[in-house]
């Protein structure tokens, strides 16, 4: 690691109500980064996710977000530096969809926000749908609306928790052409269960196991090398019994 | 169409205030020049509506915070104890049936502000320790208190006399009846300060009524802001109960009404829902004092009355919109 790395995770430990969830996690995310963290179900993927966003605080270890320590910025600092996009909204949102891009724009006081809301509408190809109420659009829309607000933001990282979780293969699509389509000099960090589309789509990955960093680094490896394999078993339709 | 709103809200708000101190068991001329009705008009009437527009702003305004922040429709002002920590104290003050005011301030006032405070204290303390100003730890603290100082009102109202027990029932119908300039006076600037916080956080009202996480990765420094709109809130409705009793509905209703009217943002809405809140009152209590002759009638009874209908009508009215 050395301080040109946009983000530092250096021997990170989280422990919630007497539970052990992350050990010892060492990783780095460079600038420009398509890096996927990957793991099985309660591995701690979420629970690192929000270390990084500084929505919670690390028991042991440090989070460091250009050089400085995410304990010494405001959140407002945080925001303008790196965005969050949820998992699909499911709960009811009855902002419209410009309004809930708007807020988006909140940890920059308003500067610039009509500007910077209709370049990501135009960016996530929602254009049109500014007055239609987020509850009445589709998983993926929603979704893609999400990505919009966190574009608004002008952070130079986007953090995504799991964006593909709960939609339907076209939906799926949608969402993977605009993260596809996404300016190259914004950081990516995703959490993702799906290994196809980490293998075509990122750069590296760290994988997470039992609360600890089992591999980092390039996507190609992760998959020569069997981390895949280790992590998940194998998942060949053979190796499942599956029919052809 | 939200700004429309503002501009009808504030015309409203104007002229209930002109027109409502004319409005009572007799109609009065606001340029009569009988000594009776210029001393009711003046000294009773205009003071009473100007209570009753402050107290019905403040309970409007704090159950639109409480359901913002919380992400609960169901939520009240009264959600979080303050009524019960109210009730109790006033319970425990009559029938002590001690006579006693501070600077003009009734015994039962004091005890309700007291109850309030004791009430805010003891959810603020308890939601720390069950998980740092969580939703979910205010809410779980502010129901727990809620049914432990409901069961100690009942204890002290099961030993009370007759006559105790009548007061404090009459107390939690809530009355308009002894407002005067001095207790406007003594209420306002404790408003004042609540209002001001409340605007002042009304764009973080937008970010937290999506969801924490959503919030707090938008910049928005949560912990501190949900402190700050918890306290202001409470404030307001410790003098406001001290002032006037319990008034349920207004908190539900209003908030509600404003929310279907001019969308979910509360860039306008705060200033919505206070002032349509004040005319609701306002217009409650002013039917409170002319349908019963020689007594009011507890306004707290008209806004139930009326509300529980309303809220219906509201609901059914979202329903026949979404199909």
């Amino acid at each position: 690691m050395n301080s040109s790395n946009l983000i530092e995770v250096r021997k990170v430990s989280y422990k919630h109500r007497g539970t052990q969830i992350l050990k010892g996690v060492n990783f780095c995310v460079n600038r420009g980064d398509r890096l996927a963290i990957v793991g099985p179900n309660g591995a701690g993927k979420s629970t690192l996710l929000k270390l990084l966003l500084g929505l919670i605080r690390c028991t042991s270890g440090s989070v460091t977000l250009g050089g400085n320590d995410l304990r010494m910025l405001s959140r407002m600092d945080i925001a303008r530096s790196m965005a969050y996009v949820p998992q699909l909204l499911q709960s009811e949102v009855a902002f419209t969809v410009r309004e809930f891009v708007a807020m988006g724009r909140y940890a920059h006081k308003g500067d610039g926000g009509d500007e910077a809301i209709d370049r990501a509408l135009s960016t996530v190809s929602m254009i049109g749908f500014e007055h239609r109420s987020v509850s009445s659009l589709s998983g993926g829309e929603r979704q893609r609306v999400c990505i919009a607000a966190a574009l608004a933001q002008g952070s130079s990282i986007i953090v995504f928790d799991e964006p593909l979780a709960h939609l339907d293969p076209r939906q799926k699509m949608e969402v993977q052409n605009v993260l596809h389509r996404l300016d190259p000099s914004i950081t990516q960090i995703v959490v993702s269960h799906d290994l196809d589309w980490v293998s075509k789509c990122f750069t590296r990955v760290v994988a997470i196991n039992e609360g600890s960093v089992d591999y980092e680094g390039s996507v190609g490896d992760f998959h020569s090398k069997g981390v895949a394999v280790d992590l998940f078993g194998d998942l060949s339709l053979d190796s499942l019994g599956g029919e052809r | 169409m939200t700004k429309y709103a503002l501009s009808a809200a504030i015309t409203l708000a104007l002229a209930s205030i002109v027109i409502s101190p004319c409005v009572g068991e007799s109609w009065i001329s606001p340029i009569s020049t009988n000594a009776q009705d210029v001393f009711i008009f003046t000294m009773i009437r205009i003071p009473r509506v100007l209570l009753a527009f402050l107290c019905g702003a403040t309970l409007s305004l704090g159950g639109l915070v409480f359901q913002s922040m919380f992400r609960n429709p169901l939520a009240t002002p009264y959600t979080l104890g303050v009524a019960s920590g109210s009730s109790l104290a006033v319970a425990a003050w009559i029938s002590l049936g001690v006579p006693l005011s501070i600077l003009g301030v009734s015994g039962v006032s004091l005890a309700a502000m007291v109850g309030a405070g004791v009430s805010v204290f003891g959810v603020y303390q308890l939601a720390k320790a069950l998980g740092g100003l969580a939703s979910i730890s205010l809410l779980l603290g502010g129901v727990v208190l809620s049914f432990f100082f409901s069961s100690m009102t009942m204890l002290v109202q099961y030993f009370a006399d007759s006559g105790s027990i009548f007061r404090m029932l009459r107390w939690t119908m809530g009355s308009l009846g002894h407002a005067d300039y001095d207790s406007i006076v003594s209420i306002l600037p404790f408003l004042v300060l609540g209002f001001t916080v409340i605007i002042k956080y009304r764009y973080e009202l937008d970010l937290m009524s999506i969801g924490d996480e959503l919030a707090m990765s938008r910049g928005v420094e949560l912990m501190r802001v949900r402190k700050m709109l918890f306290l202001a809130v409470s404030l307001m409705l410790a003098v406001v109960i001290a002032a006037c009793g319990l008034i349920g509905f207004i908190g539900i209703i209003v908030p509600h009404f404003t929310r279907l009217v001019c969308g979910v943002g509360h860039k306008h809405k705060v200033l919505i829902t206070a002032l349509l809140g004040g005319c609701f009152l306002v217009w409650c209590d002013a039917l409170a004092r002319s349908i019963t002759l020689g007594s009011d009638l507890p306004v707290g009874i008209i806004t139930s009355l009326l509300g529980g209908p309303f809220f219906l009508f509201i609901l059914l009215g979202k329903n026949r919109a979404r199909m």
